[in-house]
């Protein structure tokens, strides 16, 4: 009697975690048909045939609505895909560089820059939007325990218990995940429509003083240095055009440093402001439209030294 | 860590396979390791203070028995020590903060940490060095570590219910044998009280906070309603926390006291207190209201014994002035009954149903009090009762949804029609049918997972009696 009584206590345990762990992916909050399409960008990514991307962005949204895969693909017989998400840390980009090592062995690996010295604090909607559409692995589970307080960890680990009240949201494709098999056509880019911005491409910029940059980024950025000589690919700096502010601009000079100090390349597609048409090649003062896009491209594969 | 924490809910059912498994032979130790573990989790400082506590007051017991002669002077000056001590611990920070507003200084003596659990567990260490004083208990039929497992004992040392060694040794250290019905009735009853905490009080949390963190913006029959949410809210917290704390506690083969007996059923003042926190309104009508005499040494001392253990009562609830206000309201209502000779219960069910009516609208009347941010806030909110309302109850500014007030009405529904208010429910004999019985737990497991109010964001899951 005791033995069968614990044996279903046993059972009724297992049952629940298996309906925590199955119920996941039904009540993870997806963004599939929206225009940034988070979910189905990032999860297009994983269904990429192995190795055949030659150029990986990581970064904010700067950079997935900067750079465009596919005219890289077309004009210039390049593969590349734009694995970022919005308000992504610069320790989260290490991360996704790791996650897509598993399948890609690119030779460039860009960086953005946009979240060099944004605040550290853990800001829980910058973490979901990177890592929601992630895979459980160990790769996952180190990011958890590296950047998310202990007392949210399950919450990471087991969507149900942070999405369940999506319950009366639920429609059929949270049942049958169709995007899961599918391929992101635009390589992770989001493409936007264009508004005319007011004029900030000629604002003189003052260097703050003293000002020294994040150093808990730098370990990230020295990391993804290391990972680079291990795994043989070349790590850029890259900065997409917006609206600069005298910190910001401080940020690049310094970067500018950094980048010689260590060697790496160093992008900034801020200096060429005067190319793109602030009607038309802006969606807001910090992301390009499709057409600046386009640009920002084009400017960024003739500005890289292949050797 | 609470009964609703993922932690708690992950590692307690390994801890009851273990416990009936590999450690099945020395329950005891395991037991031991369990409650260290558990308020080792909260400090160290409250695990070695909880312990510390517990060999002073099995030393205590050791003092009395051999001293019996001197016993009553003896327990007098231990029950001193523990006073001071409660004293310390609950008022030292209150005065503090009052001498340094007062005097525009900044006194910090030196950082009280006050331990958590102490309010539940001191008194438990008074119930034995009394028990042990009048006989009730032989210290040479306790040892040390027994004491020790049972003041430590991680089910209820947080927040109740209080229990006497006598009921523990009787469930744990004499006789432990596997019980597959009173397994089942703790699965039941933790996954009841789950669903009331996660489901039902959240969702009140919601209603009441809407309304008394904006009570400024409400008058009328908004203030009303807030009072009565404010009630439902206290009782299903408070029973939700002691069904889980039973009912895990059952799952390891131990009873412990049940704490609600349908107390807003009550047809008086005297009546709800037989229902209401059973555990600690018992500690007071045995160890204090008797041995100070009762209603045995006429009516002007009685009222003055049942004033002692409300004010008593309310400096254990808080330290704030409407505490106190609390305490002598219900003392006075009870004066009031016995002077007035207000029976208990009546034949006539009408009769029974106003008075139930008009009890628990006293009663909440002096939640109020309770929720009331001091007198002053307190009497300001009596008075906007009475004035007129013209808006919805349920208004903009009462952030809940009409899907959560759906769920929480038909949860109540459920709860009232069922029965499942009722301990009495849980102590019947499970249905001989294997699969209706997991089956149901899985679903009320699986309905408070999906529709529960938890997680980062809901602070509703703390409990309001661990306050204490």
């Amino acid at each position: 009697m005791k033995k069968h009584t614990l044996i279903k206590f046993a059972l009724l345990y297992i049952s629940l975690i298996l309906f925590i762990v199955c119920s996941g992916p039904v009540f993870s909050r997806k963004s599939i048909t929206d225009v940034f399409a988070n979910t189905y960008r990032l999860n297009g990514f994983y269904n990429e045939p192995k190795n055949t991307v030659d150029m990986l962005f990581v970064g904010s949204s700067h950079s997935y609505t900067s750079v465009n895969p596919s005219i890289l693909s077309k004009d210039y017989g390049v593969e590349a895909y734009n694995f970022s998400s919005a308000l992504q840390p610069i320790e989260i980009s290490y991360y996704f560089v790791l996650e897509a090592l598993k399948t890609q062995k690119p030779d460039f690996v860009f960086l953005e820059t946009y979240m060099i010295d944004q605040t550290n604090e853990y800001q829980e909607v910058k973490i979901r939007n990177a890592i929601d559409t992630m895979p459980m692995s160990l790769n996952k589970f180190n990011l958890i325990r590296d950047l998310v307080p202990y007392e949210e960890h399950a919450y990471y680990l087991f969507p149900t218990l942070k999405y369940h009240s999506r319950w009366n949201e639920l429609k059929i494709s949270d049942f049958d995940n169709y995007y899961k098999n599918e391929t992101h056509e635009l390589k992770g880019h989001v493409a936007l429509e264009g508004k005319p911005q007011a004029e900030f491409a000629n604002h003189e910029r003052i260097l703050v003083e003293n000002y020294q940059l994040n150093q808990k980024d730098l370990n990230y950025i020295d990391k993804l240095i290391k990972l680079s000589r291990e795994e043989d690919f070349e790590l850029v700096l890259f900065t997409a055009p917006y609206k600069l502010t005298d910190k910001t601009y401080t940020i690049e000079v310094l970067l500018e440093d950094y980048a010689l100090e260590n060697e790496l390349q160093y992008i900034n597609l801020n200096r060429n402001l005067q190319s793109y048409n602030l009607n038309t090649d802006f969606y807001d003062e910090g992301h390009l439209s499709k057409s600046g896009a386009l640009i920002a491209t084009q400017q960024l594969i003739e500005q890289l030294d292949f050797e | 860590m609470t009964y609703t924490s993922i932690i708690f809910l992950l590692v307690f059912p390994i801890i009851v396979l273990l416990y009936w498994t590999f450690f099945n032979k020395y329950r005891g130790c395991f037991l031991l390791l369990v409650n260290f573990g558990f308020i080792g989790l909260f400090s160290i400082r409250d695990l070695v203070t909880i312990v510390l506590i517990s060999v002073v007051t099995y030393l205590f017991g050791i003092i009395i028995e051999k001293n019996k002669d001197h016993k009553k002077q003896l327990y007098k000056l231990f029950v001193l020590f523990y006073l001071l001590l409660f004293t310390y611990f609950k008022f030292s920070n209150y005065f503090i903060k009052h001498l340094n507003s007062i005097s525009e200084a900044n006194f910090s003596l030196f950082n009280i940490i006050v331990p958590i659990g102490y309010s539940f567990y001191m008194i438990q260490c008074i119930m034995f060095i009394s028990d042990v004083k009048e006989n009730r208990l032989r210290i040479s039929d306790v040892s040390i570590t027994d004491f020790i497992v049972f003041n430590t004992y991680f089910l209820s040392f947080i927040q109740g219910p209080i229990n006497r060694f006598q009921n523990f040794k009787e469930n744990f250290l004499d006789s432990n044998d596997f019980d597959q019905n009173k397994f089942l009735r703790g699965l039941k009853l933790f996954s009841i009280g789950l669903f009331k905490k996660l489901i039902i009080t959240s969702r009140l949390a919601i209603l009441s906070s809407g309304v008394f963190d904006n009570s400024h913006d409400f008058s009328g029959r908004v203030i009303f309603f807030g009072m009565i949410v404010y009630s439902l809210e206290l009782y299903f917290d408070f029973s939700s926390a002691v069904d889980m704390s039973r009912g895990a506690s059952y799952l390891l083969g131990i009873e412990l006291p049940i704490n609600f007996n349908k107390p807003y059923f009550a047809t008086s003042i005297r009546d709800f207190w037989s229902k209401w926190h059973i555990s600690l309104t018992s500690f007071f009508r045995n160890y204090v209201y008797f041995p100070l005499g009762g209603s045995r040494k006429g009516k002007t001392r009685q009222y003055a014994n049942i004033m002692i253990i409300f004010v008593l009562s309310a400096l254990w609830h808080g330290t704030g002035l409407n505490f106190l206000v609390w305490g002598i309201y219900h003392a006075v209502l009870q004066i009031f009954e016995i002077a007035f000779k207000v029976g208990v219960y009546s034949k006539n069910w009408i009769v029974n149903s106003l008075r139930r009516v008009v009890t628990f609208l006293f009663v909440s009347f002096g939640w109020l009090i309770f929720r009331a941010d001091g007198i002053k806030d307190f009497l300001r909110l009596l008075t906007s009762m009475f004035l007129p309302y013209k808006e919805p109850i349920i208004s903009s500014s009462i952030p809940i949804l009409s899907i959560d007030l759906a769920i929480l009405i038909l949860s109540l529904i459920v709860v009232f029609m069922g029965g499942l208010y009722d301990y009495d429910y849980f102590e019947q004999k499970s249905s001989n049918n294997e699969v209706r019985n997991w089956g149901i737990i899985f679903i009320v497991f699986v309905i408070v997972l999906v529709f529960g109010l938890y997680g980062p964001g809901y602070s509703s899951t703390d409990f309001i009696y661990m306050g204490f």
